[in-house]
C-alpha cells in the first residue's frame, strides 16, 4: 500500500501534504442505483418462476432433449451475479481511486480506469494561474460539493477535479499555496542576486509600504543591498576602470595577441608589459597576422595591413 | 448422489462451462485485487471494502457448486 505522499510507488514526494480528497461519495449514488437494479432482477424473477413452476423443477436433473429448465437458470443466474457484482466493484474502484494530492509545492491528481488503468498528473503550484470551483444542481449545492478547475501555464492541459467535498475552500488553498510559493521564489532569487527584492504583490508590502519578508535571508540580503549601496556611493570602485577590469581581459582573449591569465601577477605588472609591449609595436612596422587558433569574432584569415598614405612599398619609386 | 445410466452431455457440459468461468473469474479478480491492495492508500477504505468483495463472490460461488452437487 502506498503512502499518502506516494502518489507513484517509484517517486516519493517529499513535500508535507496538505491535501489528500477522495471524491464525495453522494457522487457514486447514481452508478451505484444503476447497478443495484439489475442485482434485484434475478431474485425477483426467482421468487415468480417459483411460484409458477414449484420448488421441485428446480432440483429436476435432465433428460437428453430436455434439459431442466429451472437449473440452467439457476446457473445463468450464478453466472449473472459474478459479473454484475464485478462491474460493480470496477465502479467503485474507478470512483475511489481518483484522487487529488496538494502538497505544499505540486498539485497531483490520480485518475483512475477499471482495474488495471491509471493516470497521474503533477504540476507545480508556481505554475498555476487561475483556479476557479463551480457548483451545479441541487445536490451539489445541498451537500456542498464541485468541481475545482485549475488553469496552468503552458503547453500543460489544465486540471479538472470534479465532485470534490469544499470545492471553494479546495480552490482558495491551492491559490493561497501558489501565491506563498511566488513569494519565496521571488525572494531566494533576490537572495542569490538575480532579481529585485521589491515584492510586485501589494498585500506583501505593509501599511509603511515598505515590503514585508517571508524569509529571513531575504531580509538579510536586502540589508546587505543597502549597505552595499552606501558604501559605493562613498567611495568609487577602483576596479571599474577600464584597464582593471576583467572584462576588459576576456575581450583582450579574442585578439591575436594571446595573454595567458596565469603569467599576470598583478593588474599593475600587467599594465607595465602591456605598455611595454604597445611601445614595440610602435617602433615596428605593421606586419599582417596570421593567427592559427579560432578565437572568437575573428576571422581565421587576417586581411593585409592597408597601405597608409605616402607609404612605399619595396621597390617603389617616386616618379617626378 | 443417484448417477443416471443416461447420462446428459449437456447437463456436466453446462457444469463444466460454469467451472472454467468461475477459474477465469476468480483469475482476473486475483490479478486486479493484487493490483489495487498496491495501489490502495494506507488507511482508507479500500481494505474493507475487498474483503467485503471477497467474501460476496466467494459465497457466490460457494451457492452455485452447493446447488449443482444438490442436483447431481
Amino acid at each position: 500500500m502506498l503512502e499518502k505522499g506516494a502518489y507513484d510507488p517509484e517517486q516519493q514526494s517529499n513535500s508535507e501534504v496538505l491535501l489528500f480528497l477522495h471524491k464525495f461519495y453522494l457522487a457514486f449514488v447514481p452508478q451505484a442505483i444503476l447497478l443495484i437494479i439489475p442485482l434485484t432482477l434475478p431474485i425477483i424473477a426467482f421468487i415468480i418462476l417459483v411460484n409458477v413452476y414449484g420448488w421441485q423443477a428446480f432440483l429436476d436433473k435432465t433428460v437428453v432433449t430436455n434439459i431442466g429448465p429451472m437449473f440452467m437458470y439457476m446457473i445463468g443466474i450464478f453466472a449473472y451475479l459474478l459479473i454484475i457484482v464485478a462491474i460493480f466493484f470496477n465502479a467503485w474502484v474507478t470512483f475511489y481511486f481518483d484522487v487529488v494530492i496538494v502538497t505544499r509545492t505540486h498539485l497531483i491528481t490520480v485518475n483512475q480506469y477499471g482495474f488495471f488503468n491509471r493516470k497521474i498528473a503533477e504540476q507545480s503550484l508556481l505554475r498555476v494561474q487561475d483556479v476557479s470551483a463551480r457548483t451545479t444542481g441541487f445536490w451539489q449545492t445541498w451537500f456542498r460539493y464541485g468541481t475545482v478547475f485549475v488553469e496552468t501555464a503552458g503547453e500543460a492541459p489544465n486540471f479538472i477535479m470534479p465532485d470534490l467535498k469544499n470545492s471553494q475552500m479546495v480552490a482558495n488553498t491551492i491559490l493561497k499555496l501558489h501565491d506563498e510559493l511566488v513569494a519565496t521564489e521571488y525572494e531566494e532569487m533576490a537572495v542569490e542576486g538575480e532579481g529585485d527584492l521589491r515584492s510586485p504583490e501589494s498585500h506583501f508590502m505593509d501599511k509603511n509600504n515598505q515590503p514585508v519578508f517571508n524569509t529571513n535571508a531575504a531580509k538579510q540580503a536586502q540589508d546587505d543591498l543597502s549597505e552595499k549601496n552606501n558604501i559605493a556611493q562613498q567611495k568609487p570602485f577602483v576596479t571599474q576602470s577600464k584597464e582593471f577590469s576583467i572584462s576588459n581581459l576576456e575581450s583582450l582573449k579574442s585578439t591575436s595577441q594571446e595573454i595567458k591569465l596565469n603569467e599576470i601577477g598583478s593588474f599593475e605588472e600587467f599594465n607595465k608589459n602591456k605598455a611595454v609591449e604597445e611601445e614595440k609595436k610602435d617602433s615596428q612596422p605593421i606586419k599582417p597576422e596570421v593567427s592559427n587558433s579560432i578565437s572568437f569574432g575573428q576571422q581565421q584569415n587576417q586581411p593585409q595591413a592597408e597601405k597608409e598614405e605616402g607609404e612605399l612599398e619595396e621597390g617603389e619609386s617616386i616618379k617626378l | 448422489m443417484n448417477l443416471d445410466i443416461n447420462i446428459n452431455i449437456v447437463f456436466y457440459a453446462i457444469v463444466v462451462l460454469f467451472g472454467l468461468f468461475v477459474v477465469i473469474y476468480i483469475g482476473y479478480n486475483w490479478f486486479a485485487l493484487s493490483q489495487i491492495y498496491k495501489f490502495a492508500y494506507k488507511g482508507d477504505k479500500t481494505q474493507l471494502v475487498m474483503i467485503v468483495y471477497i467474501a460476496i463472490i466467494f459465497a457466490i460461488i460457494a451457492a452455485a457448486f452447493a446447488y449443482i452437487i444438490s442436483v447431481i
